[in-house]
C-alpha cells in the first residue's frame, strides 16, 4: 500500500453532499441566481412572463416552457433571422440548458429521500421491540423522509383509529382528542379506496376532494396530503398519513411515493419484531405450563406440604404460594425462580407473611405454618 | 448580417448544443433507465445528434427544429428520468412482496439475485453467504448473454468458491460498516479481490451485505456488465434498500421456523409424556422388584427415621422446628450459643440441608412420616 491519500478513492460508501437533506434542499445558489437572470431576460424578451405557480418558478417544467414561448415568438417573428430571433433563439437554448441542470437536481434530490428513507427504517430496525416501534415511527417519517406532520392509524372492523403522531411544529394539542377514536370507513374517501387497492394515494387538494373533513381539514387543517397502507399478509392492518403542515408546500406523486417505500419498508421491520416477540412468548408460555405442572405434581406427592398452609388465614394467594415454598426449604433465591419473580419481591411476600403470622423469623414462620396443618 | 456576428452566431449555437448534449448525458446515465425503453432510446438518438458539430450555418430553422427537440427531450426527463428513482423504488418493493412468498430459503436464495436484476436493471447479480471470515457465493443470475465466455468462466469460479474476508478488502470493510459500497474503477480499486473481477471482467461494480438476525449473513454483488451503463449513486441506493428488505425476509423465514420448530418440540414433549402417563396408569399392579421398592417404606415405618441425629442434636432441632432463635436454644439446653451453632451445623450436614429452613422442612417431613405410620 503506499502512502498518502490518493485523489479519488474509487469506492464510495456515503451518499455525497449529505449537507444538502430532503426536498427541501436549497438550490444551488449558482444555479438558482442563473434561472432567475434568465427569467427576467425572458420577460424582456417576451414582452410579457405568465406567472407559474407559486413554488414552481424554478421547476424544469416552467423553464422550459419559457423556452418554448420563445420559439413560438421567433416563428411569429417578420423577420426571423434578425438579430431578435437570434437573441430568443440563444436564449430558449439557454432557458433549456437551466432546465436540465434542475433536472439533475431534482434527479439529486428524490434519490437522497429515498437514501434517507433507508436510514430511517434501518434506525427503526434497531429499536427492540413492536411498541418502541409504534412510538417512533412517526417521528422517523418526519425527521428522515422530508414531512411535517405524520399520523399511524390502525385498522380495525371497518373503522380507523388514529394512534400515534409527530408535528414537527409541536402543536399536538387538537390530535390527542382523536386518539382512539373510530372513523367509519364507509364513503368513497381515499382511506376507503387504500382497503382495497392497497396502494398509497396523493390527496392534492382537500377542498375539492371527499376526504374525511373532521379530522383532516377541520382539526388538522391540511390543505393536501399523502395516506399509504400498512400491510400483513395482503390485509390492510394500519395507515400512515403525512403532510408537509406548517409548510404551505402541497403533497406530491414523489411524496407519495416516499411514503409507500416507508411504509412497505415498516411494515417488514414490525412484522419482524411482532414474530421475535412471539418466539420469547411461547418459551415464556411453555416454561410457566411446565412448571405449573411440575408444581402441582409435587403437591400430589407430598400431599401434606401442601395442605399445610392453605388454612393460613389472611394471606394472599401469593403469599400461600411463598410460604409453601418456604415450608418446602426453599431459599428466596429458589422461590424467585420458581414463581418467576424478583428476590426482592419475595422479601416482601416473607415480610408481609411474618407479620400476618404474627412471627419473628423465618423458622417460626415454617414452624407456625407445619403446626397449623391439619394431622 | 455581417459574417462576423454570423460567425459568433454558429459558435454560440453549437456550444449551448454541446452542453446541453452534455447534461443530457449526465442525467440519463444518473438512473438505472431500462435500456431499449422508448425513453432511454429517444435520450441516446438525441445526444448523438446534439454531440455531433454542426456542419457550416445552420439555418434558422434549423436552429428552430433543434429547440423543438429540446423542448421534447425535456418532456422526456420529467417522464422517464426524473420518475426513474422511486419507480425502481416501487419495483423493488414489488419484488420483496413476491421474495416474500418464497416458502425455503433455498427459494429465497434462488429468486433473489433475478429479482434484483429485474428490479434494479442490473446485468449480473451474485449472491454469498458470510461465514464468519469467509464468503461463499451461493447463487447468481446473469440477465442476458449468460453463455459467454466471461459468464461461462465467472461461473465456473463461483461454483465453489470460498473467498477469505481478508483485512483491508471491500468485502471486510462492508461486513464491518454494514453499508454498501459502489466501485466505480474495479480496476484501479486495490481493495477489490482480483482474482474474480478479473475473471468476471467488471469495470464497476456495487455491493451491498445483507443484514439479518443481528449480522450480516451475506453480500450482493451486482453490475452491469452486458449493457455497460455507468453505475451511479441511485444504484447504490437502490441496492441498500433491496438488501436491507432482503435481510428482513430471510430473517422473518428463521423466525418462522423457529415458531414451528418450537411448536413441534413442545407437541412432541407432551406426546411422550401423556404416553408415559398412560403407560403407567394401564399397568397392572405386579408384586415383583419394582413394586416392591414402594412397599419398602411402610415396612420400616415402626422403626426410628434413619436420620443419623444423636439425642441432642434431635433436641437442638426440635426447638429450631418450634422457632427458637439460638440463643434461645442456648438458654433452654442450658448450653453455649457456639455449642448450639456447632450442632446446628452438624444437623444440616446429616439431613443434607443448605440451610435452616431447609432442614426444618427435612425434619418436619420426617416427623410426618413417624405420625402416618
Amino acid at each position: 500500500m503506499t502512502g498518502g491519500v490518493s485523489p479519488s478513492r474509487p469506492a464510495v460508501f456515503a451518499l455525497a453532499g449529505r449537507g444538502a437533506r430532503g426536498p427541501g434542499a436549497r438550490l444551488d445558489d449558482e444555479l438558482l441566481t442563473r434561472a432567475l437572470a434568465l427569467r427576467t431576460d425572458a420577460a424582456d424578451a417576451l414582452g410579457t412572463l405568465v406567472p407559474a405557480e407559486r413554488g414552481r418558478e424554478f421547476a424544469p417544467q416552467a423553464m422550459s416552457e419559457l423556452a418554448g414561448r420563445c420559439v413560438q415568438q421567433v416563428r411569429a417573428l417578420p423577420d426571423p433571422a434578425g438579430a431578435q430571433a437570434e437573441l430568443l433563439c440563444l436564449l430558449a437554448l439557454d432557458l433549456h440548458q437551466v432546465a436540465l441542470e434542475l433536472s439533475q437536481h431534482e434527479l439529486g434530490a428524490r434519490t437522497r429521500r429515498l437514501a434517507d428513507c433507508s436510514d430511517g427504517l434501518a434506525r427503526l430496525r434497531a429499536l427492540p421491540s413492536s411498541a418502541d416501534l409504534l412510538d417512533v415511527v412517526c417521528e422517523e417519517l418526519v425527521q428522515r423522509c422530508g414531512f411535517g406532520r405524520a399520523v399511524l392509524s390502525r385498522v380495525e372492523g371497518g373503522f380507523w383509529k388514529p394512534s400515534t403522531a409527530y408535528f414537527s411544529d409541536d402543536d399536538e394539542s387538537w390530535f390527542s382528542g382523536w386518539v382512539d377514536q373510530g372513523i367509519a370507513l364507509d364513503r368513497q374517501t381515499p382511506e376507503t379506496r387504500l382497503l382495497t387497492e392497497r396502494r398509497p394515494a396523493v390527496i392534492y387538494d382537500t377542498e375539492s376532494t371527499t376526504v374525511h373533513r373532521p379530522i383532516i381539514v377541520e382539526s388538522g387543517h391540511s390543505t393536501s396530503y399523502v395516506v399509504a397502507p400498512l400491510m400483513h399478509d395482503d390485509v390492510v392492518v394500519g395507515f400512515l398519513h403525512a403532510d408537509h403542515h406548517p409548510s404551505s408546500r402541497r403533497a406530491d406523486a414523489v411524496d407519495r411515493d416516499v411514503l409507500w417505500a416507508f411504509a412497505e419498508g415498516f411494515s417488514r421491520i414490525y412484522e419482524r419484531a411482532v414474530l421475535m416477540e412471539r418466539v420469547r412468548a411461547q418459551r415464556d408460555h411453555m416454561g410457566l405450563i411446565l412448571s405449573s405442572a411440575l408444581g402441582m405434581m409435587n403437591e400430589l406427592c407430598d400431599p401434606d406440604s401442601s395442605a399445610a398452609v392453605e388454612v393460613m388465614p389472611d394471606l394472599t394467594a401469593r403469599e400461600t404460594d411463598v410460604l409453601r415454598l418456604m415450608v418446602a426449604g426453599a431459599t428466596n433465591r429458589a422461590i424467585a425462580e420458581r414463581l418467576v419473580i424478583a428476590e426482592d419481591t419475595v422479601k416482601s411476600h416473607v415480610k408481609h407473611i411474618l407479620r400476618k403470622l404474627g412471627v419473628a423469623n423465618r423458622s417460626q414462620a415454617i414452624a407456625r405454618a407445619a403446626a397449623t396443618a391439619p394431622r | 448580417m455581417s459574417p462576423a456576428t454570423a460567425r459568433s452566431w454558429q459558435l454560440d449555437v453549437g456550444v449551448r448544443q454541446r452542453r446541453l448534449a452534455a447534461e443530457l448525458r449526465s442525467l440519463a446515465t444518473a438512473v438505472p433507465l431500462d435500456p431499449g425503453s422508448a425513453g432511454a432510446i429517444a435520450l441516446a438518438e438525441t445526444i448523438r445528434r446534439w454531440d455531433s458539430p454542426r456542419s457550416g450555418n445552420s439555418s434558422m430553422a434549423e436552429v428552430c427544429a433543434l429547440l423543438d427537440e429540446a423542448g421534447a427531450t425535456q418532456a422526456i426527463v420529467a417522464q422517464r428520468v426524473l420518475e426513474t428513482p422511486l419507480r425502481v423504488a416501487r419495483r423493488i418493493n414489488e419484488a420483496l412482496t413476491r421474495i416474500r412468498r418464497a416458502t425455503s430459503f433455498a427459494d429465497i436464495l434462488r429468486t433473489a439475485p433475478m429479482e434484483l436484476c429485474a428490479s434494479c436493471g442490473f446485468d449480473r447479480v451474485l449472491i454469498s453467504q458470510v461465514d464468519r471470515s469467509t464468503w461463499l457465493p451461493v447463487g447468481w443470475h446473469v440477465a442476458a448473454d449468460a453463455d459467454s465466455p466471461a459468464n461461462a468462466a465467472f461461473r465456473e469460479y463461483v461454483r465453489d468458491a470460498r473467498i477469505s474476508l481478508a483485512n483491508g478488502m471491500i468485502e471486510a470493510e462492508i461486513v464491518r460498516r454494514r453499508a454498501p459500497a459502489l466501485v466505480r474503477d474495479a480496476r484501479a480499486e486495490p481493495r477489490t479481490f482480483a482474482p474474480l473481477r478479473d475473471l468476471a471482467r467488471s469495470s464497476a461494480y456495487l455491493v451491498a451485505p445483507i443484514v439479518a438476525s443481528g449480522g450480516v449473513v451475506g453480500l450482493l454483488h451486482a453490475d452491469t456488465y452486458t449493457s455497460g451503463r455507468a453505475l451511479a449513486e441511485a444504484d447504490r441506493v437502490h441496492l441498500r434498500a433491496f438488501a436491507d428488505g432482503l435481510g428482513l425476509i430471510i430473517e422473518r423465514t428463521v423466525l418462522l421456523d423457529r415458531l414451528s420448530s418450537q411448536r413441534e418440540r413442545i407437541s412432541r414433549a407432551f406426546a411422550t409424556a401423556e404416553h408415559l402417563v398412560n403407560d403407567l396408569c394401564a399397568a397392572p399392579v405386579q408384586l415383583n422388584r419394582t413394586t416392591a421398592v414402594v412397599a419398602v417404606a411402610p415396612a420400616r415405618a415402626d422403626s426410628r427415621p434413619d436420620d443419623g441425629l444423636t439425642p441432642r442434636e434431635r433436641d437442638v432441632i426440635a426447638l429450631l422446628a418450634s422457632g427458637a432463635t439460638n440463643a434461645e436454644i442456648a438458654d433452654r439446653l442450658t448450653v453455649s450459643e457456639t455449642t448450639v451453632k456447632s450442632h446446628v451445623k452438624h444437623i444440616l450436614r446429616k439431613l443434607r440441608a443448605a440451610n435452616r429452613a431447609e432442614a426444618i422442612a427435612r425434619y418436619l417431613g420426617l416427623a410426618r412420616q413417624r405420625r402416618a405410620s
